[in-house]
């Protein structure tokens, strides 16, 4: 049965903590019980291999169970988060789902069955071929969201090699690829999955004090929110070792002040995508925005200033849009780097990158200088069309305190000019109407 | 004083303000132009400038202005050729002065 080395880790620790979910413990000799009863419950649904099936859940030990459970049984599975506002009749019509599984709040399973049959190839192989699937949605902050269809042996492969035994935060959420990744590397390593009911900084904060977390996976976005918020000094947070943040472009100034905030605690950039899976990396330096990417199956290549990624845990391919892969296995990430040997800066998506005037503006570099600013509490940068420069900078801004917006606008221009060439210095600059956040902790930079 | 030197006190406020953003002392009069050789502004100077001015005036004049537009770039006597051309453009674009 797939999965069973994971099953057996399990086994070896079965007075551990495997995840703690509204404040309570379940070991994983309880997780282990909740696997077979999920079991039980596939075989009452009379589900059968290669049949694709929604799970509708958040990181709770039943819903774990679930996912292990279908897994195990070779099912094509549907993470959807809980609480993200998504049209499940939609994504269950993309993803030919049978039914959507989902766990009530006094955690037993129910059932909604959904017309759909297997049609579409990649689908139909995995069935065939008996492997178990993860089809994962991208955010869809542009346009529809594309599923992706992995072949779930080789997407979690690298988490045989057994590493270290961390209690993590699971703020990613259930259906992120990021997210996923650290309920893998905890389970896997026998660590303890910590849970989150929200992911406000006092919710996440409380969660690091009272269950003694020693990883926290997270956004920049995220990151910025928690400074602003001024509750650091409110929790001791002493657990934390490691601060893995991932999927934007962090802010040189944000970094500087997350580390001052957070002396001992390493940062780590991580990398990855829900077409490839997360790469391994390291970063040069703790306040350093340079990385090393890659691992034993990852290959990496800058074409045109491009990152392309070649992984042996690539995704099948996408059910509702052409391949992304050339003909060799390798994709164009989009991602803007720089290359200094073997470290990488990212510089930001390339769809984000403004023109102006035939100048390239990375969102990412103007967003850490407005952060320099004085009562500048968070900044995203953002375009809008010019007749004279094709498109002009435009820095929507939160502010710590009220202040007139005409002397803000002049202050952060009067800055941004000391410190950026002309060309990148914000030509408007609006107060944000405090909707620039997705509900994934990203940056929203178009509307 | 007419609406028409209401406008120019605004853009000459706005340029100086340009200055004062980029710690450079910009010397203008009514006849300076705002681009191409003689003006003392750049591109990205000129829109800055620009767009300040638009929402001063909407905001003065509780107006809805636009004055870079592909109409403004595509006029035969552009209305950037000076501060007083720029103002003249201005006092076009709102609506007719009630008596």
């Amino acid at each position: 049965m797939p999965l069973q080395w994971l099953l057996d880790r399990f086994q070896a620790c079965p007075r551990d903590d495997a995840v703690i979910w509204r404040d309570a413990v379940t070991t994983y000799g309880e997780l282990l019980r909740q696997i077979d009863a999920a079991h039980e419950f596939l075989s009452a649904q009379q589900v059968a291999a290669g049949e694709s099936v929604m799970l509708d859940a958040d990181f709770s030990p039943t819903a774990v169970a679930l996912l292990i459970a279908s897994l195990q049984q070779r099912l094509l599975v549907v993470p959807v988060a809980s609480h993200v506002v998504a049209d499940r009749q939609d994504l269950a019509r993309i993803a030919e789902c049978s039914r959507r599984f989902h766990v009530s709040d006094s955690g037993s399973y129910e059932a909604e069955h959904y017309p759909h049959r297997l049609g579409h190839q990649f689908l139909r192989k995995l069935r065939d071929a008996a492997s178990p699937g993860l089809i994962l949605f991208s955010s869809g902050s542009t346009g529809r969201p594309k599923a992706a269809v992995h072949d779930f042996d080789c997407l979690v492969a690298k988490f045989k090699t057994p590493r270290h035994k961390q209690r993590l935060v699971t703020f990613l959420l259930f259906d992120h690829i990021g997210g996923f990744n650290t309920m893998m590397y905890g389970l896997a390593n026998q660590g303890c999955l910590i849970t989150l009911e929200a992911r406000d900084p006092d919710t996440v904060c409380r969660a690091i004090e009272q269950h003694r977390a020693e990883v926290l996976p997270t956004s920049p976005t995220f990151l910025t929110l928690l400074l602003m918020s001024g509750r650091l000094d409110q929790y001791d947070l002493s657990s934390l070792k490691v601060i893995n943040y991932s999927t934007e472009v962090m802010p040189e100034s944000t970094l500087s002040q997350l580390n001052a905030r957070f002396p001992g605690v390493t940062f780590r950039q991580s990398y990855g995508l829900s077409e490839v899976g997360i790469l391994r990396s390291q970063s040069r330096a703790n306040d350093s925005v340079w990385i090393r990417v890659g691992g034993e199956d990852y290959q990496t290549r800058v074409v045109a200033g491009l990152l392309h990624i070649k992984a042996r845990s690539s995704m099948i391919g996408y059910l509702n849009a052409p391949s992304p892969f050339d003909q060799d296995g390798w994709l164009n990430t989009q991602d803007e780097v720089e290359v200094d040997g073997q470290w990488f800066r990212f510089r930001g998506r390339q769809s984000d990158i403004i023109n102006v005037g035939g100048e390239k503006v990375y969102p990412a570099e103007v967003e850490s200088v407005l952060f320099e600013v004085e009562n500048i509490a968070d900044a995203t940068v953002t375009k809008e069309p010019h007749p004279i420069l094709g498109n002009i900078v435009v820095a929507m801004v939160r502010l710590q305190h009220e202040e007139d917006m005409k002397n803000v606008a002049s202050r952060i221009r009067k800055h941004c000019f000391s410190k950026l060439p002309a060309y990148k210095v914000p030509v408007k600059v609006l107060l944000d109407d405090g909707q620039r956040v997705t509900e994934r902790f990203k940056k929203k930079r178009q509307d | 004083m007419s609406r028409r030197d209401d406008l120019k006190t605004l853009l000459y406020d706005c340029i100086s303000e340009h200055g004062l953003e980029t710690n450079t002392e910009i010397h203008v009069e009514d006849e300076t132009p705002l681009m191409g050789s003689g003006s003392p502004l750049n591109s990205i100077g000129l829109v800055i400038v620009v767009t300040n001015f638009e929402s001063q005036i909407n905001e003065t004049f509780g107006a809805q202005v636009i004055l870079a537009s592909e109409q403004a770039m595509s006029l035969k006597r552009s209305p950037f050729r000076s501060v007083e051309a720029l103002s003249e453009y201005a006092d076009q674009l709102l609506p007719a002065e009630s008596s």
